[in-house]
Formats: structure tokens, sequence, C-alpha cells
């Protein structure tokens, strides 16, 4: 991937939370932990976009886990983040940084 | 049935159809996973909500999931021929919608208003009206009422023993008739008591019916006896109904055989009916026998009796109305003396109408309404793809140009309103699916058949049907104008059509002018309910509902076997709540208003008026009541006096007659120290004491009937009975909700004993009693908003359509010195003109069809002038509002840059 390509700003979301969750990541834990930690309730359909974009970056890849009773026989597919992914991220991230770089964000700013 | 305990099938269904296959496992498996759970922590409601709500919202993300999916695979394989069939054009279709979002947004949540109003309103309809009866053959089912014509009334009602007896033994057209009556039986001994609905039957009913218990038997024509349950080989039998068999019996097959105590008697478990077993509706939970005297049946005059027959094999309705209408003649000359002029009838209707009853009018009307909106959202539609066409016409020639045939190109703009329909369709699914759970928290609560509604297959097909019928009807038009388009003319104008298309014009008109025509209708149907639902609010009832509480009490007929004892208990169960902090007034009475039938009409006999025959006398409805009751419930007095406790056995009997008696009876003189006597021999003149103003006591809007109250202390003496069952009305000075459980704790310190049932407020009584009304009026109100907002959002579309078109004209009339204002004035007009058309039509489409809302609109006429000038005015403010925009955009036009467009 070419250094240009910048994430967007629910890929950092949907990045993040992965690797929050680490070996727990898959769609619908994902969404609980935006949920609960940004207070978005994002649809699961918008998660998995991100995550199929994500993917055909290969920032991530994926593996399907073992069906259980309790998703009704379904397979769940758990992600993990690749070095493209771990490299974007770090980029986001610096990318914030000097943005943020002796900057003071007060009241006054927007008079 | 089942129940279903997985995630929403529907919305599951619709997922699958967005989703690529790829992802279906993963995403399916998530979603019933956190179903699943949320079920468990806050109950199944609020998980298909959340469901249904995360499946709205993954349809769009998941459809763009699916394109990238379908391009990488065009990308890989260079099958470009694909194009060339029927699933190119519908992927193109797709990807044209994906590209103008807003389009495809505005047309399919206007289709899944519209297709999901119309499946939700179809389930009700479907499981209501459509839906057979689970019995045999329910078409060959007959319900029979008779008119007996005293009181000189003509109503037809409930039949009495001798004519259910003659019915069975004289009408060759049926091959069986049955009699049943309603009645609730206190199941339990002291310990625990529940009050049951129990249906006494006669032992023809279930042969009649054609159902097999599901276990044991039905009773028999020997125990159908009266003392049949002195007989210990016999004794008194019950049919168990399945929910109760499962509530109070566990569902154990052992069951059959067993003996409870109902009603203070000792009665044997002798079946259980099947599940889904209704009748004559829902509710009922048990059937034992009538136990009629066939020998030596009751008087003519008392009428009690449900009556349904099977026609015979070979035999029709009219024919069996005609062999009872020569009964009824031979009776009214056999027994003159009950049948006074016009004398008896019977009245045979298909026991079905009998079932759905009332509410079947309301439900077509909002089946016609809900379709009139989907009518107005498809015309809205196919406006909107006739001004898109325009847009298109470059597009569609060039299409021409390559090669595309007029068909191809018809084919490829049905197929994108289709789709568009189709979506439109399954999304509505889910509305529908919301919608019926929220019109059932809505419906009245006498709906019938309740447990048979919901989205089922049938509504599935209908669904699909409206579905594809939709999308043709706003697609058709459009696509056949747009394939006939000349493709040389289009690229030689360079797809700007210079002064609008004549023909296109004038059908988008005549569109838009229906629009409006529909919507006028729709809101005068919702103006009349409004209205008709206000002035219900609005009316003087004659009795206060705020701070009352009701309940009902029934002591054991064993414990309290003298009359007087009942008069006694009441009169210690007042005494005590009477002394409860809090409490304003207690008492009881036989029929608390607005809720149940209570008692019906007695025959009197006035003093000095002897009369001939029962058939002559007058009859009037009684009300039991206790001293305080006036107060209790406001009702006020006009003349004379309440009861007090003096009115006991010992006193002379008294009475108190409402205003419509009074004038009734004793029009132009002071009726206080009239006497009057029920009929019968030995029954004393009772004096009437005080006269109160009139009550509409059966229903909000029908006007109050002649009415007389006598004191419960005495009724046993002078009016046949005090009756055992009574309901208590207390009047609280605080909050009376939060009043009730003290009030029941103090009843069962008199007597733990007491079954207690129908505890409700009299504003919760009054508001249910409002229901079907309010349900009815705040459909129609949102049908027909929904019809407004469509069409001004379509004279706006062919108002702002006509603008654009016309900008270079409006910018030479300005150059020549044309004001802003005149054009504004102008365009303004030309919206008004376009609405006034539809305006008439539509009221005078809205005078003939409010007809079928006579007999729900209350206190205003259907044709009600105000409504209809109303509706008018309105619909034409909101069309001038809706041309306001795009008439200030003409009025803003620069002449100069108008004129330089040309070049």
């Amino acid at each position: 991937m070419s250094p240009r390509d910048y994430l967007g700003e629910f890929e950092q979301v949907v990045l993040l939370t992965l690797v929050r969750l680490k070996d727990n990541a898959y769609g619908m834990a994902m969404r609980q932990e935006i949920a609960d930690r940004t207070g978005r309730d994002v649809g699961i359909g918008s998660i998995y976009s991100a995550l199929d974009r994500l993917e055909a970056k290969g920032y991530i890849s994926s593996l399907l886990g073992d069906p259980t009773p309790e998703r009704g026989g379904r397979a769940k597919r758990y992600y993990r983040l690749e070095r493209a992914g771990f490299r974007a991220i770090k980029r986001a991230q610096e990318m914030q940084a000097q943005l943020w770089d002796g900057l003071v964000l007060d009241e006054g700013a927007f008079r | 049935m089942k129940r279903w305990e997985g995630p929403p099938r529907l919305a599951e269904f619709l997922l699958i159809l967005s989703l690529p296959s790829r992802y279906r496992e993963q995403q399916l498996g998530d979603l019933s996973e956190a179903f699943f759970t949320l079920q468990e922590q806050q109950g199944r409601p609020k998980a298909r909500r959340w469901y249904c709500r995360q499946i709205l919202k993954s349809v769009i993300p998941n459809l763009r999931l699916r394109m990238r999916g379908s391009h990488r695979r065009v990308q890989n394989t260079k099958r470009h021929h694909v194009i060339d069939t029927l699933f190119g054009d519908l992927s193109h279709a797709v990807r044209g919608h994906l590209n103008r979002p807003g389009f495809a947004a505005v047309a399919v949540v206007t289709l899944a208003l519209g297709i999901g109003a119309n499946a939700a309103i179809f389930s009700v309809v479907n499981g209501v009206l459509l839906r057979q009866l689970q019995l045999e053959n329910p078409q060959r089912l007959v319900d029979v009422e008779v008119s007996s014509g005293i009181g000189g009334g003509s109503d037809f009602s409930l039949v009495s023993e001798p004519e259910y007896l003659d019915l069975g033994h004289q009408i060759g057209s049926f091959a069986q008739v049955a009699a049943y009556r309603g009645s609730e039986v206190t199941i339990g001994d002291s310990s625990s008591t529940r009050r049951v609905r129990v249906l006494k039957a006669s032992a023809e009913l279930l042969p009649l019916l054609g159902v097999e218990p599901l276990l044991g038997r039905y009773f028999t024509l020997d125990e159908d006896r009266p003392g049949a349950e002195q007989f210990p080989d016999v004794g008194s039998v019950l049919v168990l109904g399945y929910e109760m068999w499962h509530t109070d019996f566990g569902g154990d097959p052992g069951v059959i055989g067993r003996r409870i105590v109902a009603g203070d008697q000792s009665v044997t478990i002798v079946g259980v009916m099947p599940d889904g077993f209704e009748f004559p509706d829902a509710g009922w939970q048990a059937w034992t026998p009538l136990q009629l005297d066939r020998t030596d049946p009751w008087y003519r005059n008392n009428h009690y009796l449900s009556v349904v027959g099977r026609l015979a094999p070979e035999a029709s309705i009219e024919e069996a109305q005609n062999e009872v209408d020569i009964l009824a003649a031979r009776s009214t000359a056999d027994h003159s003396e009950y049948y006074p002029d016009p004398g008896c009838r019977f009245r045979l209707r298909p026991f079905q109408s009998r079932v759905v009853g009332s509410i079947a009018t309301p439900l077509y009307v909002l089946m016609g309404a809900v379709g009139f909106v989907l009518l107005t959202a498809c015309v809205n539609l196919a406006n909107l793809l006739l001004a898109r066409g325009e847009a298109r016409k470059r597009e569609i020639a060039i299409r021409h140009a390559v090669g595309a045939s007029r068909i191809r190109v018809a084919r490829l703009l049905l197929i994108e309103s289709l789709l568009l329909a189709a979506v439109g369709g399954a999304v509505g699914l889910i509305v529908a699916d919301l919608g019926v759970d929220a019109l059932l928290a809505l419906a009245p609560a006498g709906l019938p058949r309740l447990n048979n509604i919901g989205v089922d297959n049938t509504v599935l097909v209908f669904s699909t049907a409206i579905a594809v019928a939709t999308g043709l009807t706003f697609g058709l038009l459009p696509a056949l104008r747009s394939a006939s388009v000349s493709p040389a003319d289009s690229l030689k104008r360079g797809g700007r059509a210079f002064s609008g298309d004549r023909a296109g014009n004038i059908v988008r008109r005549v569109l838009v002018s229906s629009q409006v025509a529909l919507a006028v209708l729709l809101v005068v149907g919702a103006g009349l309910m409004a209205r008709t639902v206000l002035e219900m609010y609005g009316v003087d009832t004659g009795f206060d509902t705020t701070g009352i509480a009701k309940f009902r009490l029934h002591p054991s007929g064993a414990k309290y076997d003298t009359p007087q004892s009942g008069v006694t208990l009441y009169g210690e169960i007042i005494n005590r709540i009477e002394r409860l902090p809090g409490v304003a007034a207690a008492s009881a009475t036989s029929s608390p208003p607005l809720s149940e039938l209570g008692w019906g009409r007695i025959s009197i006999v006035i003093e000095g008026r002897p009369a001939v025959s029962i058939g002559e006398t007058p009859a009037e409805r009684v009300e039991h009541i206790t001293p305080g009751y006036l107060e209790t419930i406001g009702i006020t007095l006009v003349r004379g006096r309440a009861f007090t406790n003096a009115d006991d056995i010992n006193s002379l009997p008294v009475v108190v007659i409402n205003e419509s008696m009074a004038s009734a009876h004793w029009p132009n003189e002071d009726p206080i120290g009239k006497r009057f006597r029920v009929h019968g021999d030995g029954a004393p003149f009772m004096e009437v004491v005080g006269v109160v103003r009139d009550v509409r006591h059966l229903a909000v809007n029908q006007e109050p009937s002649a009415r007389w109250y006598v004191p419960h202390a005495q009724a046993y003496e002078s009016a046949y009975t005090s009756p055992l069952s009574m309901a208590l009305l207390v009047r609280s000075e605080t909050d009376i909700d939060a009043m009730i459980p003290t009030l029941l704790e103090a009843v069962r310190t008199v007597d733990g004993s007491l079954a207690i049932s129908r505890v409700l407020t009299l504003d919760q009584v009054f508001s249910g009693a409002l229901k079907s009304e309010r349900f009815v009026a705040i459909l129609l109100v949102l049908f027909g908003a929904m019809a407004l907002v469509l069409a001004a959002v379509g004279v706006y579309g062919v108002i702002s359509y006509a603008v654009s078109q016309r900008t270079h004209e409006i910018g030479i009339r300005m150059a020549l010195g044309a004001k802003g204002s005149s054009v504004l004035v102008h365009v303004m007009c030309e919206g008004l003109r376009l609405t006034a058309v539809g305006v008439v039509l539509g009221l005078l489409a809205a005078l003939v069809l409010s007809r079928v809302l006579s007999s729900m609109v209350f206190g205003i006429d259907p044709t009600d002038p105000a409504t209809y000038a109303g509706v008018a005015v309105a619909l034409c403010l909101v069309a001038l509002l809706a041309s306001l925009i795009p008439a200030r955009r003409a009025s803003g036009v620069s002449p100069l840059l108008a004129l330089r467009e040309e070049t």
C-alpha cells in the first residue's frame, strides 16, 4: 500500500477495537466494544463493510472459527492485525500527534 | 401452534438477500448470538426490535459489500456478455440506484412505509376476517337471533328457551341447533379462588361444530338435564379448554375423571378441547352443560340464550330463513301475549359475521385507506421517475443509438422500478412485522380472534403481490414514455428540452391532481374520525370517572345462602372501605357504567294502568345499588331524594328513576310519589322517591335510555332478587391507583375467600370504551398525514420541474419588464390551479365514500361541511407552501443568465 493511503475515521475505530479485543475480535464483539467505548450504536453490516475494506487493503486477515449452538450453529470469523495494518494505524497516530503538537484548543479558537 | 423462538425470520431473510454469501455465516451467527443474549436479558419484544433495527442499518452497507464483490468478479473473468442478460440489467439497476442514493432512498422509504402499512393492516384483516374458523365447514353455521317486539323494540337479540326448543324441533333446514350462554364461575375452594369464563352449552354444541375433544369426551344429553348433578353416577361435568388444561393442570393427561370445585359444587372433568378451539370467540376457558329443562322451559319473555344452527345438507340459509319466518308467524299467533306488534321475528346470519361483528367495517375502511396511501405513493414515484426520465433522455438516446431496442430500454427501466419495489417491499415486511405489534397494542380489547394475527404466508404472498403491482404501477408509464423517445431528437437537443414536453407535462399534472384528490379523501376521513373521538371525549356521560376504582366481587352462594346475608356482606365491606383514610365515598352496583352488559329490562306494572298481557307491559332496565352510589359516581339528583341506609327490608319499598323513564311514563306529571311494581304476582308496589339525570350507561355514543334504581337491601322483596355479585365503586381523594391494593386488602379482611375480578379505574373503563374509535382515528390520521406529505411533495415536484423547464421563458419575461413578484404569483397560481382540480375531485369522492363511515362517526354528520371546508383549505395551503419554494426560485431568475444559457 502506498503511504498516501490514510485510514478513514471509522476504519480507525474498527482497527483500534480489533487490537483491543486481541483473540476475541469478531463482528458482534467489536460492535459491542464500539458501543461501550464510544456510545455509537452501529449496524453490524457497517462493521463488516469496514472489515472487508481493510482486509482488501491487506491490513488485516481473518480466520473462520467453529460453529456454536448459541449462534444457531453458525461459525464466527476472527480478525487479526497484519503488519501493513499495524503501520497504517501507527501512521494515523503519528499524524494526529503532529497535528495536535503545540496546539491549545480552547473556547477562543472558534471566534 | 408453537411459537418461533429465534430471531424474526422475515428480517433474517432480508439480511440473507442483502448479504454476499462469503459474509452470510458470520454475520447471521453474530446477530443471532446477540439476539439470544438480549432476549434472555430484556425479553423478546425488545430483542426483536433491536434485531430489526440492526438489519435495517446493515442493508445499505451489505449491499455495498455485495457490489464490491461483484465488481471484483466481473474484472476477474471479463465476462462482458453478462451485461446482455437479465442479471446484467439487474446489477446495472442496482448500481444505477446506488449512484443516485437520494432518489433510491426516497423511493425505498416511501414504498417501505406504503407496503408495510398495507401488509400490517392486511395481517389484521387476514387474521380477523379472512381466515376460516377452526371448525368443520364453518360456512354452514348460522347464528339465530329473535325480535319479540316487547317494549316496542325491533332489535334482534337473544333467544328464549321455548323459542330455542321450537327451532330444534320444527326447522327442517337445520341439521342441529345448539344453545349457549356465557358465565363466570369461581374455581377452587376457600383457600385459593379464581374466576374462570365458562360457556354453558347444550349437549348438541360440539357434535354440531364437528370438533372432537383432544382427551376424554364432550358431555352427553343425560348430563345436560336440570338436576343431573343429583345423580351420583352422572354428576356435574366440565370440559377444559386447552389453555386452562395447561395453566391449571400442567397439561396432565390424567386429568380426566378428576373432581374440582367450581361454583360451589364438585364437578368432574370429562374432556379437554384441542389447542386453538375457540367458541363462540376467544377467551372461554371451559364448557359445562347448560342444563335447561326441555320438558318445562322458562317463559317466552326471558331472552337469554345464544343459538347456533348447522344447516342440513342441501339446505341454504334462505330456505332456513323462510322456514323460521313461518315458525315466527305461528308463534306470534299462538302466544300473542308474548309477542306484541310487530310480533315475533327471527334473523339468521352466517356465524362468522357474528364473530367478527362490528369490527369488520372499520377494518375494511382502514384497508381501503391504506390502499389509497400506497396509490398516492405510487403516483409520487411515477412522477419522480417521469422527471428523471426527462433528465436521462440523453442516456436513453445513446442506448438507442448504440443499438438497444426499445424493448430492452423499457425492460431496463422497468427492472429499475421493480428493484425499488422489491427492496421497498422487503423493508416493508419488517415495517409490517413491527407495525402489527403496534396495531395490536392499539387495538380495541374486543378485537376477535386476536391469536390469529401475525405476518404469515398469506401476508407474505399479499405483500409480494402488492410490491410487484406497485413496481408496475409506478414504473410502466415512465418506462413506456422513455422508451418511445426518438433518439435523433434528443441528441439534437443536447438532452435539454427547450420548453418542456407537452404530453409529459399533462401526464404529470393529471397524476398530481389525482394525488391531491386521494389526499383530500383520506384527510376528510381522518378529520371525521378525529372529530368523532373528540366529540366522544367531550360528551356529557352524566357520571364522573376521575379518582374512581371499580372491581367486581363474587361471593359464594353456598356461604351467603340467604338474600339478607348478601346484603349484610356488602354493608360490612362498604363500611370498612369508607373508614379507610383517603376514601371519599364507596358503594356497590349490579352494573357499573360502560363495562358489563349488566341487567336487562324488567317488565313493570304501573299503578292504575293494568296490563292485559306481559307483552303489553313496559320493560325497563334496572340497576341494584347501595346508598351512596349516586354520590360515589357523581350522578345528579334532580328531584326528591337518594336512598339512605334506612331504606331496608323493613321499610316501604322505594325506587329512584332517571329523567328518560320519568318522561316516558309520567310525561307532564310529577313522578315523585308514583308507584309501580315488577310483573308477577305478589310483588309490592315501589314508590318513586327521586329522579336523577340520565347517564350514558351502555356506550358513550349511545343515547341514554330509561332506567330505574332499586336499593340492594330491598330488591329481593321488591324486584325479584338482590344480586350476590356486585361491582364495588370507590371514589378517592388521593391517587386512586395507589389505593387499589389497600381496597382489595380491606375486602379480604371481611371475607378472604371472595373472588375479585375486573379491577380497573373508571378512567381506564372510559378510555377502553373509546378504543375502537380511537384506533380507527389514529390510523386514519396517520394515513391522512402520509398522503398529505406525499401530495405536497408531488405538487412541489411538478411545479419545480415546470419552473426549471421555463427558466428561459421567465428570463425573457423579466427582461421585458415583468416584476419578480408577478412571476411569483404566477407560479403559485399554477400550483393552486393544479391543487384545486384535485381538491374538487377529492371532495366529491369523499362525499360518496363517507357513507361507509356513517356507522362509526358520532356527534357529527359524515358530510359535515366544516370538516370538508377545513380539509379543502388545508390542502390548498399545503399546495401553496409546496409551490412557494420553486416560485421564489423563479422570481429570482436573472434575465441575463437565463438568456445567456441559450447560446
